[in-house]
């Protein structure tokens, strides 16, 4: 790959690629020694971060799965009792549900969210007068926090109150549909929103990505008399993959996280067809106080979470054949 | 660059050092004289030698986020200082619905506050209050309060807090309305409500008779009014009475309005909808809505055309009475102070105090003879002093899934399922959590 | 003709944006006129969008009755010194991921990412009895401390992530020029990694200070007195127990947001450095 920009050293003449290798290999015994120091080296390195990591979120994870065979309800101690919480997890219907609601509220918003964002975002890569202030207050939405977020909304959508519908009924529609009192337009409300914000966060990552893509492929292209949509499919879009994987990943690890746009504005209904994992969690937890049984939950949820995540990256490296 | 950076984080991580103190107590001994002047004329509790001769003491106390930083508040505290200088005090506001979890972390750690606001029934259900019986007993003031409120610190006849204020839930009506449409007196029964409801709505919706909610807490108001309860209490003995033959009933007709008659909307599917019958009926979109004298304040405040032709009326039913709603202190699970934090209690809802936050914060009193006060004579609230004899407390929220499942049960029913069907399953729910609690 | 038709390509361009820009800007739009409006016209019918006054008491309210401008600073020193930390540890333990091979490394990675994986929800009860049983911190521990509101989130799997797969696309050239002139690891991080990943890192400050201004559940669980609450904490309180004050609440909010505008605004042409760029060729070894 040839980077133009200027070697970081001044002063030093740039070697040939070949003459590295050939250095390297004489070297190699003397390396073998200093093999242990350098691991030691790197692992310094990480330390730091992994310690915090370790501290704050491993050993909450193990606390949680001891709590999850033990009875704890708040303020009495914690009782042990066995496996009573996971056969209790088996028939608990709406823990099922929730993990569906919860997978189809992330497909959608994760197929609209990033595409839309990569839509705009290729909308935004160009010089136009006056784009920095679009990619600015393109970010608005991701700005508040959900709560204020779901609120906003709520005035929005609200059948009686909401501005939707109101201009709705002055546009003609006789009686516009209750949209959060219905469980399939509830869930579709969700997801909109939850791609409204999606979008606004992946906007930024995929600018940045878009930015690293060489002129002279699309130039090369351009020659050749390819069109903007197929420079889009050949060019853009493979040169944004690992970008594109990270994005789905951390999308799917939100959209599990969802809580409070539910809370707001639907309360897990109509008839629980709202009603999230985190949100069942949560209410086992500390609303109904069965804190042993909402570990053994949030145990389960966990490494489907990151079965979800080790397959999308398998898939991912699995298309690097550069 | 990096020794700047460095600077920075330096600086940053020492600031990290600095925390405060929560609620702690010394043995340092402070003298206090009574005061010159006469507390009891002020209409201040008594002077209490117990509580002048603690220790130094530092009171940490929790409020609702809308109660800790009003006026009458912090002037009763200011006041409490003066009269007891041993006794400091640190006021936290948390917001309502957050104050349950954060009681019950509190007293799982052992680092409680010393007062904290909700319902003390709840709290002592669960294990988190400390039993009060000894400080009321020597108090003695239990007959100045509505029966309500005593009501709403007690669990299985044991004390756990002090009321702070009391509500209830009235009807309330556009009188213009009804004159118009030839009915002159407010429906006394549930059947007259459904019939007028239906005779006020518009056939092409732009107005309903009435603004239904699917507040579990809010029916229950319909409940009692009906004479019935959606718990039994045998002594000391609670049992779950959800499926009772009158409480489906009642449910029935009352979500038929919405469901069937069309003569209120379908209430929308959040958990708090106060905003709800309140903007529908002070845009004349409906006429009448069953809440309680805080949405008197609100319509004055932000309907003032509706305002005018806003007239009240007991809940209609078959019975006397709705539910009883308000909050009251109480003293955590392991704190030390409850002497001192008692006394704190008495001066809030004390005369001087009571009536402070009656008129300035909607706060209703909790003691009777404040009632006498010319505030009241309100016709708008009479109906409210009314019903506030005979209204009970929502005992069920002692029983988190119970309480969720009576909700659900209503919002059900509201979306189109079968009363007793689902009052069944709430049944079962209830009697469950009723089970395990024990 | 050419000249033309590159206007109306301009123009529509234009239209274009402006299309997207209504949709995310609209309810923000909602929320600043309902902060300027009075109550009763919040719930007026038919709705009014703009207020027929400008009531921009709201806004002095806050500051004046509640405990916003110490929450704010709240907010401020904890996102701060939070992204700070990020910033700083996630770099260097992606540098190590990325670049240096040592024993266990893709394991250790793959618990990076775990950690991302877990709600904080859940995560509130364990965390709050580790805080108050911190050793040598006094009876409370960390409960109610500026260390107590940083810590537990300071350093998140996501920014190691995203670090990892920029430097991943950072050609290896670089780094065998640089140890063959004897630059240890160290330095080849901060001289030549670290200054070709500005827009990475600007990425992961922004993100990183987002999620700590917009943190609601620990920091309610960890503070218990006023002075130590942040900024959603205190909008919260504008929540009573029957009624929600609805222009104060999005005054507030819309307070709260202008220091992330601002923040952003400032950041963002680091995002266009270009080079060094999170896109093409990620080799691994």
């Amino acid at each position: 790959m040839y980077w133009n920009i200027p070697f970081p050293y001044k002063g030093v003449k740039r070697m040939k690629t070949e003459t590295v290798h050939e250095y390297k290999s004489v070297m190699k015994p003397k390396r073998d020694m200093h093999k242990l120091k350098d691991h030691i080296g790197s692992y310094l390195f990480v330390l730091p971060a992994l310690t915090f990591l370790t501290l704050f979120s491993i050993v909450p994870i193990i606390y949680l799965i001891w709590l999850s065979f033990h009875e704890y309800r708040l303020p009495n101690p914690a009782i042990f009792n066995g496996v009573e919480n996971y056969i209790r997890m088996f028939n608990d219907a709406l823990f099922i549900k929730s993990i569906g609601n919860t997978m189809i509220y992330t497909a959608g918003s994760m197929a609209i969210g990033l595409s839309g964002a990569i839509a705009v975002a290729v909308l935004l890569n160009r010089k136009l007068k006056g784009i920095r202030f679009f990619k600015v207050f393109y970010f608005l939405p991701t700005i508040t926090s959900e709560v204020i977020t779901a609120m906003i909304f709520l005035w929005v959508f609200d059948n009686n109150l909401g501005i939707l519908n109101y201009i709705l009924k002055v546009s003609g529609v006789e009686s516009p549909p209750a949209w959060l009192l219905q469980p399939t337009t509830a869930m579709i409300i969700l997801i909109l929103i939850g791609a409204w914000r999606g979008t606004a966060y992946n906007i930024p990552i995929f600018l940045a990505a878009l930015q690293a893509v060489p002129q002279s492929l699309y130039e090369a292209a351009r020659i050749d008399g390819a069109n903007s949509w197929k420079q889009f499919v050949h060019i853009t879009l493979p040169s944004i993959m690992h970008i594109l994987v990270y994005c789905m990943v951390m999308s799917v690890i939100g959209s599990f996280q969802v809580v409070a746009v539910v809370d707001i504005l639907t309360n897990g209904g109509p008839m629980d067809s709202t009603m999230v994992v985190i949100k069942h969690i949560w209410q086992q937890s500390f609303e109904f106080n069965y804190v042993g049984y909402g570990a053994a939950l949030s145990f389960v949820l966990f490494p489907f979470l990151l079965g979800v995540t080790w397959l999308q990256l398998r898939l991912s490296s699995g298309k690097d054949k550069k | 660059m990096k020794r700047v950076l460095l600077c920075v984080v330096a600086t940053l991580l020492v600031l990290a050092g600095c925390q405060s103190k929560t609620g702690s107590s010394s043995e340092e001994k402070m003298t206090v004289n009574p005061p010159d002047r006469d507390l009891v004329a002020e209409g201040l509790p008594a002077f209490n030698e117990k509580v002048a001769d603690l220790p130094k003491t530092d009171l940490e106390i929790w409020l609702a986020a809308d109660y800790a930083n009003t006026e009458p508040i912090t002037d009763a505290i200011e006041e409490f200082k003066e009269v007891y200088p041993n006794i400091s005090v640190k006021t936290v506001g948390i917001e309502w619905g957050d104050m349950s979890n954060k009681v019950k972390l509190a007293v799982s750690s052992g680092a409680v506050p010393d007062m904290a606001h909700a319902h003390a029934f709840a709290m002592g259900a669960q294990g988190l209050a400390e039993p009060l019986d000894d400080l009321w007993e020597e108090w003695g003031a239990e007959d100045q309060f509505v029966p309500g409120g005593i009501q709403d610190t007690e669990w299985k006849g044991v004390k756990y807090g002090v009321p702070i204020d009391v509500n209830t839930t009235i009807y309330l009506y556009n009188k213009k309305v009804f004159e118009e449409n030839g009915i002159t007196a407010p429906p006394k029964t549930l059947d007259e409500l459904v019939d007028v409801s239906k005779k006020l709505t518009k056939k092409d919706g732009s107005r309903y008779g009435i603004v239904t909610s699917a507040s579990g807490w809010s029916f229950f108001g319909n409940v009692i009014a009906e004479g019935s309860n959606n718990l039994k209490f045998n002594g000391d003995e609670v049992t779950a009475n959800l499926n009772d033959p009158k409480v489906v009933e009642t449910m029935e007709k009352y979500t038929g309005l919405a469901t069937v008659d069309k003569s209120s909307p379908v209430p929308p599917p959040q958990q708090r909808q106060t905003d709800h019958p309140v903007a529908m009926f002070g845009t004349g979109r409906a006429v009448s809505f069953i809440s309680g004298p805080w949405d008197i304040a609100r319509i004055k405040n932000e309907f003032p055309d509706a305002y005018k032709d806003l007239a009240t009326a007991p809940l209609p039913g078959a019975d006397k009475g709705s539910v009883l709603g308000g909050g009251s202190l109480f003293v955590p699970k392991g704190s030390k102070n409850s002497i001192a934090s008692f006394e704190l209690m008495k001066w809030f809802i004390s005369d001087k105090y009571g009536i402070r936050l009656a008129k300035e914060e909607g706060r209703h009193p909790v003691k009777t003879h404040l009632y006498d006060d010319e505030f009241y004579n309100d016709p708008l609230l009479k109906p409210y002093i009314e019903t506030l004899q005979y209204a009970q407390p929502y005992k069920l929220e002692a029983f988190p899934e119970a309480n969720d499942a009576w909700g659900k049960a209503l919002r059900a029913v509201f979306d189109g399922a079968d009363p007793q069907e689902e009052l069944d399953k709430a049944q079962k729910i209830a009697e469950r959590a009723i089970e395990n609690s024990n | 003709m050419m000249k033309k038709s590159n206007m109306i390509r301009n123009v529509l361009l234009y239209v274009l944006l402006t299309i997207v820009l209504m949709i995310f800007l609209g309810p923000y739009i909602w929320m600043f006129m309902t902060s300027v409006k009075t109550q009763g016209e919040v719930m007026s019918w038919p709705p009014k969008i703009i207020p027929t006054e400008f009531y921009w008491e709201n806004f002095l309210r806050i500051w004046q009755e509640t405990n916003l401008p110490r929450a704010f600073f709240n907010s401020l020193v904890v996102s701060v010194i939070a992204t700070l930390i990020n910033v700083f540890l996630s770099s260097l333990a992606a540098f190590a991921f990325a670049r240096l091979r040592f024993p266990g490394r893709d394991r250790l990675f793959m618990l990076v990412l775990a950690t991302m994986m877990i709600p904080t929800g859940l995560m509130v009860v364990p965390l709050f009895f580790m805080m108050k049983n911190v050793p040598f911190a006094g009876p409370d521990g960390l409960l109610d401390s500026y260390a107590g509101l940083i810590l537990p989130f300071a350093v998140t799997g996501f920014a190691i992530f995203l670090m990892r797969q920029n430097f991943l696309s950072i050609p290896r050239e670089l780094d065998e020029q640089a140890t063959i002139d004897g630059c240890s690891k160290f330095q080849i991080y901060w001289k030549i990694i670290l200054p070709l990943n500005k827009p990475a890192i600007a990425l992961v400050t922004i993100f990183s200070f987002l999620s700590h201004w917009n943190e609601y559940l620990w920091p309610l669980t960890i503070a218990r007195s006023q002075e130590m609450y942040t900024i959603q904490i205190a909008l919260k309180a504008f929540q009573g127990q029957y009624n929600i004050d609805w222009p104060l609440i999005m005054a507030g909010a819309t307070t709260a947001a202008l220091p992330m505008i601002i923040l952003y605004f400032i950041l963002q042409p680091l995002f266009e450095q270009g080079l060094g760029g999170l896109g093409s060729g990620g080799k691994e070894t």
